[in-house]
Formats: C-alpha cells, sequence, structure tokens
C-alpha cells in the first residue's frame, strides 16, 4: 500500500471511533447501553441490520464464489423481503411491545425459565466461536495477500472494535455500523467501476455480458427440484425462507437491533427498508465476481489465487508438477484471450461466432480442470482439502486497483469484519447479562451494577473473540464442527418462537422437549441424507412445532392462567 | 396495548407514499414475485452458452 492508501485507512479508523463515541454521549444507564434508550431511527437500524448480516467473508467469499459458478447463490437471499413482511406483521410486535431486552425473555414469559436458559445458551455457545471467526477470516486473507502479520491484524481489528463498544455500547455500534454499511455501499460501486476501468479499451458492457453469458455466468435462477443441489429456487425459496426467520426473528445480534427503535414503526420501516435494498445488493456483490470471472479472460490469473498454499507446494516435492500446470495455464490462457478477442471482434461484424464460442468454453474447461489439479496438489502437501474461493477478490485489488483506492477497499473489508464484530459482541453481553446473571444470579442489583457488568462481559467476549481468532488456525476441523452444530439448531430455535406464536395450548415442557427433538432430528437428518444444509432449517423448526404441540398437549396443555 | 396508546401512528395512517401497512406489505411481496421474475429473464436472455 502507498502513503494515500494508509491515509485513507487511517482516516477510516479514527473516524469509525470519533463517531462512535460522539454518538454514545446520551446513552443512560443499562437501557442505554442495550436499547440505546429505544430512540433510534428506522434508517440507522435499517443499514445496521444490513452491517450485522455482511460480515467481511459475505463481501469477499461471496464475490469468490461467483468468480467460480456464478449468481446462483442469489436465490438463497430471494425470500428476505418476504422473511421482513412476516417479522414485521408477527414478531416485532410480540418483541417490541413488551419491551424486552433479548429475545429469549419472550420464551420464559410464555413457557418457562428452562425453555429461554436453553436457546440463550445456545446462542452464547454458537455466537461466541463465530465471533472469533468472524475476526480470524478476513485475518487470515488479509495476511496472505497484503503480507501483514495475522495476530496484528486479530488485535488491530478486534482491540478498537471492543473498545468503542464497552463505551458506547448499542448506539455507538449501530451508528459506527451505518458509516460501515455505507463503505461498503461505496465499495461496490468502486470495485464495479475499477473493474470496468481495468477491461481493455475495445470491450464494453455488452461484451462483459455476452462473454460471462457463454459460461451461464448470469444463470440467477434454477429451476430442478434435486434436493441435494445446494443452490436452486426451491432450497432458496424454502430453505433460505426458513434460515433468514430463524436469523432475523430469534438470533440476538439481529433483534437486538429492532428494539432500539423509538417505535413499533420505526422497527418495522427499518426491516422493510432491508426487504427492498437486501437483493439488489446481494445481486451486486455477486455481479463483481462475474465481472471477475470476464476479466481475466484478458489477464491471466494466478492459478491458485492463495499465495501462501502456492508458495508451499512449489516448496514441496511437487513443485514440479505444480510449474508444469502454471506453464500449461499460461499457455491456454493465452489462446483463450486470442479467441476471446476474435469472438468479440466477429460479433461486431456480425459473423459466425460458434465456432470461437465452442474454443472459449473448451479453455475454460481445461482452466478449470488445471485449477482442479492444482488444489489437488496443494490437498496433498497440505494434507487438507484447499479452497481459495475467498482469496479470489482481495488478489485482484492488490494488483489492479491504483492507489488511494486500495486503501479505500481494505478498510472496506475492516468495517465489514468490525461492523458485524461490535453486534455479536453487544448481542452477546446482554444475553449473558440479561438471561443469566440477572435471571439467576443477582436480580435485583442497581441499574449502575448492571452497567458494570455488562461492560466487563462485554470486555470478556470480545477478548474471547480475539483468542478463538488467534487459535483458529489450529483449531482446524473444531472450527468445521462449531459450523455445522451451529446449522443444526437454528431451524429448531426458531420451531421453539414458532410454537410460542402459533399454538396456544403449547407449554414449557413441550417447547423443552420439543426443541431437543428438534436438534435431534437435525443432527439425524445431517447423518444419513445428502439433502442441502438449507433444508435442516425447515426440518428443525417443523419436529419442534409438532412435538412441541404433541407434548404439550399430553402433558395437559398451557394452564388456564398463563394463557 | 399500552404502547399502542403512547405510539398511535403504529398501526394506523399512511406509512409514506402508502397509504396502510397492507399496502406496503402486498408492494413487498409483489416486488419480490418480480425479482423472481426478473431473475429467471436474466437467466434465459444472458444465456449465450449455445450458439
Amino acid at each position: 500500500m502507498t502513503g494515500v492508501d494508509w491515509a485513507v485507512f487511517l482516516f477510516y479508523f479514527v473516524g469509525v471511533v470519533g463517531f462512535a463515541f460522539y454518538h454514545s454521549r446520551k446513552n443512560v444507564g443499562l437501557e442505554g447501553y442495550f436499547l440505546a434508550n429505544r430512540r433510534l431511527p428506522w434508517a440507522a437500524i435499517g443499514l445496521s441490520v444490513m452491517a450485522t448480516q455482511a460480515s467481511a467473508i459475505t463481501f469477499i467469499g461471496t464475490t469468490g464464489q461467483a468468480f467460480d459458478d456464478g449468481m446462483e447463490f442469489i436465490q438463497v437471499y430471494l425470500p428476505q423481503p418476504l422473511v421482513m413482511v412476516i417479522l414485521s406483521v408477527v414478531f416485532v410486535p410480540f418483541f417490541y411491545r413488551a419491551k424486552l431486552y433479548t429475545a429469549y425473555e419472550y420464551l420464559e414469559n410464555r413457557f418457562d425459565p428452562k425453555t429461554r436458559s436453553l436457546t440463550a445458551f445456545l446462542f452464547l455457545v454458537s455466537r461466541g466461536l463465530a465471533a472469533g471467526i468472524v475476526l480470524y477470516a478476513p485475518a487470515i486473507v488479509l495476511s496472505v495477500i497484503m503480507g501483514w502479520d495475522e495476530t496484528v491484524t486479530i488485535l488491530i481489528m478486534g482491540v478498537i472494535t471492543i473498545l468503542y463498544t464497552i463505551v458506547g455500547g448499542i448506539t455507538a455500534v449501530i451508528w459506527t455500523d451505518v458509516v460501515q454499511m455505507l463503505m461498503m455501499f461505496a465499495g461496490i460501486g468502486v470495485a464495479v467501476a475499477i473493474l470496468f476501468g481495468t477491461l481493455p479499451p475495445e470491450v464494453g458492457v455488452g461484451d462483459v455480458i455476452y462473454i460471462g453469458g457463454i459460461q451461464e455466468m448470469w444463470k440467477s435462477i434454477d429451476l430442478s427440484w434435486d434436493p441435494t443441489n445446494r443452490y436452486t429456487l426451491w432450497t432458496g425459496v424454502i430453505g433460505g425462507f426458513f434460515l433468514a426467520l430463524a436469523y432475523f426473528g430469534t438470533d440476538q445480534s439481529q433483534v437486538q437491533r429492532y428494539l432500539t427503535a423509538r417505535s413499533l414503526k420505526q422497527s418495522r420501516l427499518a426491516l422493510i427498508f432491508n426487504a427492498f435494498v437486501k437483493v439488489p445488493m446481494q445481486f451486486l456483490i455477486l455481479s463483481i465476481g462475474v465481472l471477475l470471472f470476464v476479466f481475466y479472460h484478458f489477464e491471466q490469473p494466478p492459478l491458485i489465487f492463495n499465495s501462501a498454499e502456492v508458495a508451499m507446494v512449489e516448496a514441496s516435492d511437487l513443485g514440479a508438477d505444480y510449474r508444469d500446470l502454471t506453464a500449461q495455464q499460461t499457455r491456454l490462457h493465452g489462446e483463450r484471450r486470442e479467441a476471446t478477442l476474435g469472438l468479440l471482434e466477429a460479433r461486431r461484424q456480425g459473423d459466425e461466432v460458434s465456432s470461437y464460442q465452442t474454443s472459449i468454453r473448451d479453455y475454460d474447461a481445461q482452466i478449470s480442470g488445471l485449477r482442479r489439479e492444482a488444489k489437488g496438489l496443494i490437498a496433498e502437501v497440505r494434507g487438507a482439502s484447499s479452497n481459495d474461493v475467498n482469496y479470489v477478490f482481495p488478489s485482484y485489488l492488490v494488483r489492479y486497483v491504483p492507489a488511494g483506492l486500495l486503501g479505500l477497499m481494505i478498510a472496506v473489508i475492516f468495517a465489514a469484519a468490525m461492523s458485524s464484530l461490535d453486534s455479536e459482541l453487544t448481542a452477546l453481553s446482554s444475553a449473558t447479562v440479561i438471561d443469566f446473571y440477572q435471571r439467576w444470579f443477582r436480580p435485583e442489583a442497581s441499574d449502575a451494577h448492571y452497567l458494570l457488568v455488562s461492560r466487563l462481559t462485554t470486555f470478556f467476549w470480545g477478548a474471547m473473540a480475539v483468542v478463538v481468532a488467534l487459535f483458529a488456525g489450529r483449531l482446524g476441523s473444531l472450527i468445521e464442527a462449531v459450523n455445522l452444530v451451529g446449522s443444526y439448531f437454528y431451524g429448531s430455535l426458531l420451531g421453539v418462537f414458532l410454537l410460542g406464536f402459533m399454538v396456544r395450548r403449547a407449554n414449557g415442557t413441550g417447547a423443552f422437549f420439543g426443541l431437543l427433538a428438534g436438534m435431534g432430528s437435525v443432527a439425524l437428518v445431517a447423518m444419513t441424507t445428502e439433502i442441502s444444509f438449507l433444508y435442516y432449517n425447515v426440518v428443525g423448526a417443523v419436529v419442534v412445532v409438532v412435538v412441541g404441540s404433541l407434548l404439550s398437549g399430553v402433558t395437559g396443555g398451557r394452564l388456564p392462567e398463563a394463557a | 396495548m399500552e404502547e399502542r396508546v403512547e405510539h398511535p401512528e403504529d398501526d394506523d395512517g399512511r406509512i409514506g407514499v402508502f397509504p396502510s401497512w397492507n399496502a406496503l406489505y402486498v408492494t413487498v411481496v409483489v416486488y419480490t414475485v418480480a425479482m423472481i421474475v426478473l431473475l429467471y429473464a436474466f437467466t434465459v436472455l444472458l444465456d449465450y452458452s449455445t450458439p
């Protein structure tokens, strides 16, 4: 990075911290710390909801995914507008009018303390570890691409986020999220502009769309019914619907956002804002990946984008094999480039293009085959599978983005990570203090006492995230296990809330054991079938509602005085 | 109910250019269907895989 890049980068940090402190002045007591005294406007909350969901890996990993597979991932986001409507109509009024601090309090009001504590515990375990991954994932990418020390990157992101979250609470978090989300919007626009700017001058917008279309990269809707296919319209609309409903409706990191609104109307508007903006934004992020795919028809891409893995394999006994693959890729890329330019010229002249199209598809297939072989070599050296999807976009940034804008784009990656981490920290802290400390240990302490404990728990979870991030590289399969377990109970968690909202006779025993049955069913389905993980949420939610209803009926239903 | 007294605008009245919440929700549903149709049109019209 040049001096200008560093200046832009530092300006981001100073600006974010200053903004956080400025907006946190009006916080009063525990309600101020966790709920901003319920006085925030819908626009700030709406942007914060988006920023919380969009982590750094969303930003850099999604583009890499589109580079490899095209636009099909968009289908997962398609039900989100409908989810926002359901949240506005069903979930938000329950949460907001009860003046809750956490989503899990509702479960004690509706069922019993053990159901509340179990759901809050599941949230703390999964989000506590996931917060570390939010830091680790971009840090490892930046360490490879920029050559930065991984530990220093984690510490900078972690310490600054912990600092402004401890001092400013949810107000600081939401207002910095606003800045960070606006930066991400700017980053998306800048990335698209830069990509077009780095294409050969004779290649226009129509040409880009056409080249992408040759490999079906714009294919956004897949109507096949195969339940093992991860991204189809049906897995997206059905599985994605339950996933989004679980995430936005029951995850404290999201629920806490719309509890800060100055009225129920403002809460709803924040969600409806997301309903309109989220899918187009995701479409643009994925488009960056397709543009990269087209761009690398004119500029030679690295065979593997993770330079650390390339160095590892080149230094091994398989180094000669890898260099041979690279030589083949160089030759094929040159031929593909000529064929691509020939195709565009033939189109302009109105000549026959089918032979060019066939050639380009053949070259694409051969280059993809070389990438698979190279990943196989790396896997042999590493002793674990290799996936460089998260390195595609950052690798482009470092090689082609001009001075000043590179600093902005790296700041955008930091902003994406920090805007997710800060939300996790306030959510973890609120669930720890409200659902456990206040509920079970100190129910009658002063507001000042709870505020102090809240700041300490924010620090604890922040430190925990940093420690997990620092050791994540050595945890390996444990991280995968955490993600897997998370996907096991997300749908089941949703099922408990749906049971409470929809089944009048449901009781605490039904909810608690229904939740356990839901998680067990998802684990069974995951181990014995090949269906897409998106369907796990459907299975979990349905089993909890059915088992919870039946058990409630068997155990006498809900007591009249509780109804 | 108490909260509704504090904020009577929560459920009633115009929501920006929309006459009611229901009108806004219906717009979101129509918007979602329109996006799916638009993306399907992209899928079909921008498929140049067959000459």
